[in-house]
């Protein structure tokens, strides 16, 4: 079974990690994306787009943008969702969509009593969930939470949440959707926690809203405690950017074009430089258990180099395509994990379809890396 | 192979070695000169040079979650790295796993200790540490705030069951030793408590600080970790509390060693016109007669820095002084803990007398072995000023110099103009090689003896101290040269030192059930495994006492 291609033709690994290397080496401008891998695929991903001068973006990097935006120009209030699951009493939650891409969160969250903090002395004191901006169709919550779901347009929210704000503040707000009074309301209700919790998605929201929701949090903080789950999208994006600042000292959205590390989340927008015709080649990884590992439509007609489980399904043929193992599947590794805010080990399942036959992203990775020249991940002397 | 460093000055007080001696090294480890005369395969001529074993810094944030959370909160940062080099107030910060490696090793450190690793993100500790270059490094594991902890003491549960836990979690997060910060204050500030210190009582667990930290010193002692338990006291940085929250925790020592970390930022008083004087001398003068406490100093330096700390509650608490304007506060399980930018500038009151505190601490507190060379990177300064400290230590002019370019108030409310005590060389290796050896329990390193490993920095004497440290002439990681003239000749990886008592492994099963009820996560997320890091060996493990 072949696990390399070259224009769709059937390839030994040798020859296609060297014509990845050419085709990389003949590029204006490489863009290396996609990076939907474990920590290992995504360090090799770093180092071959530091040693290829390329730039570096995730592939799904709207919402972890919208969030490090909002956290770069004013910082934010954060909490680990496995604390808020023990702790938090009063639970807003913001949009139709705060829970997208996790379906399991609100049984993590909320499946156990929390039982510190108030909890722990008032038994009676319990949990409550009032979510804004509700879809019609709440997703299933443990039995005993009680939710409150207020119903309002997804666009209405930031002007909610700055008139909730202003009530804090006992400023003046004007008209919003949901009515001054209930703006009110929720404002004491909020007021009212021993400790918080908000949580969004920043899929459907752009910077600014984020900072409205996180200038929100940290005004609570005021006479009381209360933390965010500010959601970064799916694919390993808050990991790869955990990864990447380690790594180059810089979130993601970072160009080695100069020779040194350059972050400009407008410019070194992947999607940006494919449409305006500013990169002649994609190194596209997805290979996860959990995430979508096709091709996106937004590479168009440039050349691809693909590292995705099965090249077959991908159209346009790549350039350079190869099969490689899914990571949080077919081998050892270490992923973001978004229940504990950090990273955990996982280890291969019991009979992994294909992982004793595909290598791994970073294998790969690494072998074009080496091919261009680029400096190796040195292990002289580990 | 047989290497010899020939005829240098070697400073090496572990062995009572202070002249010109030959150093030979062999497969990685110093040797003793060999009886039967056989000649050594490669001469390195040290005519004329200081020759010391590796310095090793006790306590620096260089990696996790924390200081990975200042990266992404101050990209300008890094830019400011890159665009004008030389220029700019960060222009020596280390920021990346890359540049702590040869920023450490150019300076001829050759250990590096990150003292604050929360057990929920010792993985991706390892994960950093594993991508630094050159140096060994250890981690301190975070107990003190972990409702397992707090509930054990209130419950009562027996000290052998406190140390089976303490014991696990060393083991699972691969770490040298404890660290108890600001101990009960992010529960207690989880609590909505904004203030918090020795004696105060955790809601919910009606345990105090006190209690905690002894609890923990008394669990480190009896398991025979060598690190004594390292604390980071209640109310850093408040005029007059953290005088008396130091105080009180040295006193609380009670014989039993007790390291408190990073004691400039507690050595201040509510005295003179802006509240806010030294209690540098009098600390000192605790320190001295407290022979079994040991102290780092964070000593501040000027210029544009971040603070990073699990003191969610501290951290907090000072986002009004931070600058520029931004921050973030996390509130982890058990642990939290916040980025607060700084700018320690030299014509503020305030940021003058931090800096000479922590110079009164270096000079009045006697015993070298006993006061640890440390800036609380990057909380009071990168740790690329630390050439510029050295020459401070060693200088009453340096000092003098600084001095004059300070506000006149500040310096009036401190001791330090009076101080004559200038560092020797000596008194340099004593407190960045033997006593932190000692202190780690980490006896193959800190010394130049047969049987060490040959982590060896070899500088080239200069009046400017200052120039003299910051880039070693030789610097040696496991016998391979691997610095030259300050400049990177090799690259390789080093190992993270760790301890590993023994735990009944009943409390392994017990935690496992404690974390998939109560945190909803498997008990094996919080353990680092080897194969996760991607080196061949990433650890070495360090013995404890028996
Ligand atoms: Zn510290």
């Amino acid at each position: 079974m072949s696990t390399a291609w070259i224009e769709g033709r059937s390839a030994s690994f040798e020859e296609a990690v060297a014509a990845a290397s050419d085709a990389i080496r003949s590029s204006r401008l490489p863009v290396v994306t996609g990076l939907a891998s474990d920590v290992a695929g995504i360090k090799a991903a770093i180092r071959l787009a530091q040693g290829a001068g390329a730039v570096l973006d995730h592939g799904a990097s709207q919402a972890l943008q919208a969030h490090m935006s909002a956290l770069t120009e004013h910082g934010m209030i954060l909490g680990a969702p496995a604390e808020v699951r023990r702790r938090a009493d009063r639970v807003l939650v913001i949009g139709r969509g705060a829970f997208d891409g996790a379906p399991e969160l609100p049984s993590f969250l909320f499946s156990h009593q929390p039982d510190l903090g108030r909890a722990a002395r008032d038994e009676a004191a319990g949990r409550r969930v009032l979510w804004l901006g509700a879809p019609d169709v709440l997703p299933a919550f443990p039995n005993e939470v009680s939710v409150e779901a207020v119903r309002c347009p997804d666009e209405a929210l930031p002007a909610i949440a700055a008139a909730i704000r202003a009530a804090l503040g006992d400023r003046r707000f004007g008209e919003t959707a949901i009515g001054t009074a209930k703006v009110r309301e929720i404002a004491e209700w909020l007021g009212g926690a021993e400790f918080g919790c908000a949580i969004w998605s920043c899929e459907e929201l752009d910077a600014l809203d984020v900072e409205t929701l996180a200038g929100l949090v940290v005004d609570l903080n005021r006479t009381t405690r209360f933390t965010s789950l500010s959601r970064t999208g799916p694919g390993q994006a808050y990991g790869a950017a955990q990864i990447a600042a380690a790594a180059t000292g810089l979130p993601l959205r970072t160009g080695f074009g100069r020779g040194f590390a350059e972050h400009d989340p407008l410019v070194n927008d992947a999607r940006r430089l494919v449409q305006a015709g500013e990169t002649d080649l994609v190194v596209y990884l997805s290979a996860l258990a959990d995430f979508e590992t096709e091709i996106p439509d937004w590479t168009g007609e440039v050349p691809v180099i693909a590292l995705v489980p099965d090249p077959s399904a991908c159209s346009p043929t790549p350039r350079v395509a190869f099969a490689v193992a899914t990571a949080g599947r077919d081998h050892d590794g270490v992923l973001f994990e978004e229940r504990m805010a950090s990273f955990a080990p996982f280890t291969a399942e019991a009979g992994a379809r294909t992982g004793m036959e595909l290598p791994s992203a970073a294998r790969v990775l690494t072998a074009i890396a080496e091919a261009l020249g680029a400096p190796a991940a040195a292990e002289e002397a580990a | 192979m047989l290497t010899v460093l020939r005829g240098g000055h070697v400073v090496d007080p572990a062995n009572g070695v202070d002249g010109i001696q030959d150093v030979f090294v062999e497969d990685g480890v110093i040797v003793a000169a060999p009886a039967d005369g056989r000649p050594a395969d490669e001469t390195v001529d040290c005519t004329g040079l200081v020759v010391m074993a590796g310095a090793i810094d006790i306590h620096s944030h260089i990696a996790g979650g924390n200081v990975n959370t200042a990266r992404l909160l101050l990209p300008e940062f890094h830019k400011a790295f890159q665009a004008r080099p030389k220029k700019t107030p960060l222009d020596q910060v280390g920021w990346t796993t890359e540049e702590t490696g040869l920023r450490y090793a150019a300076m001829g450190f050759t250990t590096v200790v990150e003292p604050a690793t929360n057990p929920a993100s010792a993985l991706h500790a390892h994960l950093e540490l594993a991508d630094i270059p050159i140096i060994d490094k250890a981690t301190l594991v975070v107990l003190g705030n972990d409702d397992f902890l707090l509930s054990m003491i209130r419950d009562g549960e027996s000290p052998q069951m406190v140390q089976d836990y303490v014991a696990w979690t060393l083991g699972a997060s691969r770490s040298l030793g404890i660290k108890c910060i600001n101990g009960g204050g992010s529960a207690a500030f989880k609590e909505n408590v904004r203030s918090f210190s020795f004696d105060d009582v955790v809601p919910s667990y009606g345990v105090t600080s006190r209690a905690i930290v002894k609890t923990l010193q008394g669990a480190v002692t009896a398991l025979g970790v060598p690190h004594p338990l390292h604390v980071h006291c209640n109310d850093l940085g408040l005029p007059g509390k953290c005088a008396d929250a130091a105080t009180a925790t040295i006193q609380a020592a009670e014989g039993v060693p007790l390291h408190l970390a990073h004691l400039q930022f507690y050595g201040y008083g509510r005295e003179g016109e802006r509240a806010f004087s030294s209690q540098g001398a009098q600390l000192a003068e605790l320190v001295n007669r407290t022979p079994e406490v040991t102290v780092d100093i964070g000593q501040v330096m000027f210029g544009q820095t971040v603070t990073i700390s699990s003191d969610e509650l501290n951290q907090f608490t000072i986002r009004p002084a931070g600058s520029p304007k931004k921050s973030v506060i996390i509130d982890g399980e058990a642990n939290g803990g916040g980025v607060v930018p700084m700018n320690f500038k030299r014509s503020s009151y305030y940021h003058a007398l931090q800096w000479a505190v922590g110079l009164e601490l270096f000079l009045l507190i006697e015993d070298p072995a006993r006061v640890f060379f440390t800036t609380d990177h990057p909380n009071g300064a990168p740790f690329t000023a630390y050439p510029d400290i050295f020459a401070l230590l060693m200088s009453r002019d340096v000092r003098q110099a600084w001095i004059e370019t300070l506000p006149k108030a500040a310096l009036a409310m401190t001791t330090l103009e009076a101080i004559d005590r200038e560092y020797t060389l000596n008194e340099i290796a004593v407190m960045t090689r033997a006593a932190p050896a000692r202190l780690l329990g980490t006896a193959d390193r800190g010394h130049l003896g047969a049987g060490g490993i040959a982590d060896i920095a070899v500088y080239r004497p200069d009046d400017d101290k200052a120039e003299m440290f910051a880039r070693a002439a030789y610097v040696f990681k496991d016998g391979d040269l691997v610095v030259k003239d300050g400049h990177v000749v090799k690259r390789r990886y080093g190992r993270a030192l760790t301890v590993q008592p023994d735990a009944d492994p009943a409390m392994g099963r017990r935690l496992d059930r404690w974390f998939d009820d109560r945190y909803g996560l498997p008990a094996r997320w919080f353990e680092v495994p080897d194969g996760a890091l991607g080196r061949d060996d990433p650890f070495k493990v360090m013995p404890c006492r028996s």
